[in-house]
């Protein structure tokens, strides 16, 4: 299995790593040995101050105080050959996510409509016609990149990234969707946004999507969007 | 036992020294903007490595002690007077119920730390106390502090005060023309080779476009060859990252975790903290180094300063 995944370590910074991993598995596989394999560096050895997961690669930070950047590669290379991937047989829970695409919440909609000669509902039908697997999760928190996207639908990100984008916002890039829970900037072309709170602090698991979980869009109207803001008086 | 906020300044927020172990789950490092002055007002003072403090941004908060203690301010230099009276930073300043604590702006710089003899306390999420504001986490309800706001705190947890040896760049010869020191990112080589001497000879200016998630620079375009799509990888505070107008970003302690801009330069450890000092308007030049003689720095800040191998 270890054989299976080829890991390439190279400098970041003076003090990190970047690791870049190949596989001829699937993506989702490579994405849950990678999130695996990251939480075994950060349980197992002192010497990282952080791990960083990634759907292709992943980076860990070091004490250059502590450790030099060499003997930080040496010990990083042992602990990938050494790590024996357990994968995962539990079975992930299909989470349904409403998603108003009406125009005051899509930016992008339309230039993605015009761009791949598709009409608007189109796009819409295509977005909300698959179940995605949630690849990862990074960015901002509980932000979940989900894949893979209709390849009718690839965009590339946008080349100035907006300085704020509504929370809920839905994105698409490439090969992949997803949601920013969070108000904030960001670089996806923007086709919806829903009004399903993604991270809560306060809440027992902050997280309301995991790595693995399985994820189905439905679209809703605007009024559906409104009342899914303001919960019932019960 | 408490501090009251008669005015809050521009942006306050509590901070500590930040949220290790959680970037898989896409949540930012936060913590002090400037962790040198961080550490550096927390070891002065003797308080623990990781206590809370307040980080104050360009124009300082004024503050009313309700309980006796004592405070350190570092960073930026705003100007503090305790009852209308200048008092020095980088010392520890005792202050009596009732006394106010009133900052100014900071004309070089941007951020100020006031640590205290007692602990503030706030919120903790994963481990931290420090506000990021885009989740509400950490700090007082996740928000920048607001006037009428109190933080509670809890007794004096002085260790000995400590002293340095040298007193020298304690403010870190803080300007408005910064050289930080840089490595090539991972993908450097994502810009063609004129674009590669411009990053690392002209100089490049802080734009409005500036929070505690990344500062937008502006300054010769750089020219990205290669517009393959990039699959989004791991980010850092310090992580120079640069979209396809060629405009780049420098991230700071809030940057999101991944992204899919190509990342040109990682700012050296040694510098790093100083991305939390810049101001719209400053200007940097990124000047190149090596892994060992980035090395070789952290180890000579070391000895001068030994507190800042608290992680």
């Amino acid at each position: 299995m270890i054989k299976t995944f080829k890991a390439s370590i190279t400098q970041f910074g003076d003090d990190a790593l970047l690791v870049r991993v190949k596989s001829a598995e699937l993506k989702i596989k490579l994405s849950e040995y990678i999130l695996s394999l990251s939480e075994f560096l950060m349980r197992s050895e002192e010497c990282w101050i952080d791990v960083v997961a990634a759907e292709e690669s992943f980076a860990v930070k070091f004490n250059p105080l502590e450790v030099s950047a060499t003997s930080a590669h040496k010990k990083l290379k042992e602990k990938i050959d050494a790590f024996n991937f357990q994968e995962s047989n539990q079975s992930h829970p299909l989470i349904n996510i409403p998603v108003c695409y009406s125009k005051e919440f899509a930016p992008d909609l339309e230039t993605i409509a015009k761009e791949k000669s598709l009409s608007i509902d189109a796009v819409i039908e295509k977005h909300t016609s698959l179940t995605y697997k949630v690849i990862m999760i990074g960015f901002t928190p509980g932000f979940a990149y989900l894949g893979d996207l209709p390849e009718a639908l690839f965009m590339p990100r946008r080349s100035v990234p907006r300085l704020y984008l509504p929370p809920g916002s839905i994105g698409i890039t490439g090969n992949r969707t997803g949601i920013y829970p969070l108000g904030g900037p960001g670089g996806w072309q923007i086709i919806g946004c829903s009004p399903m709170p993604l991270f809560d602090s306060n809440a027992k698991n902050p997280f309301k999507l995991l790595t693995g979980m399985q994820v189905k869009f439905m679209a809703i109207t605007p009024k559906q969007f409104q009342e899914y803001q303001t919960p019932s008086k019960q | 036992m408490s501090i009251e906020v008669v005015l809050p300044g521009l942006q306050t927020t509590i901070q500590d020294h930040g949220r290790y172990g959680c970037r898989h789950m896409g949540v930012p490092q936060s913590g002090a903007a400037d962790l040198f002055s961080y550490k550096l007002a927390n070891f002065l003072l003797g308080q623990l490595p990781n206590a809370a403090v307040l980080e104050c941004t360009l124009t300082g908060p004024r503050l009313r002690f309700l309980s006796n203690m004592q405070i350190m301010i570092s960073g930026a230099d705003m100007q503090p007077e305790v009852n209308g009276s200048a008092i020095d930073m980088f010392t520890a300043c005792r202050v009596q119920a009732g006394d106010e604590l009133i900052m100014q702006a900071c004309l070089v710089g941007c951020r100020s730390y006031i640590a205290f003899s007692k602990d503030l306390i706030c919120d903790s999420f994963m481990g931290s106390r420090s506000t990021y504001l885009p989740a509400k986490l950490g700090g007082l309800n996740g928000k920048a502090l607001a006037s009428g706001d109190v933080i509670a705190t809890t007794g004096d947890k002085l260790q000995q005060g400590r002293r340095l040896e040298s007193l020298e760049n304690l403010g870190q010869n803080l300007s408005n023309d910064w050289v930080l020191t840089a490595l090539p990112g991972p993908e450097f080589n994502a810009i063609d080779e004129a674009s590669k001497k411009l990053l690392f000879s002209e100089t490049y200016t802080v734009t409005n476009d500036s929070n505690r998630m990344g500062n937008r620079l502006i300054g010769p375009e750089l020219k990205i060859e290669k517009v393959d799509h990039m699959i989004s990888g791991p980010l850092f505070p310090g992580t120079l990252q640069c979209p396809a107008d060629g405009s780049p970003i420098l991230l700071g302690p809030d940057a999101q975790t991944l992204g899919g801009y190509p990342r040109l330069l990682q700012v050296s450890s040694i510098d790093c903290h100083l991305v939390g000092q810049l101001r719209p308007g400053d200007r940097i030049k990124f000047q190149k180094i090596s892994v060992d003689q980035a090395r070789q720095r952290v180890q000579q800040q070391a000895l001068l300063f030994p507190f800042i191998s608290n992680i």
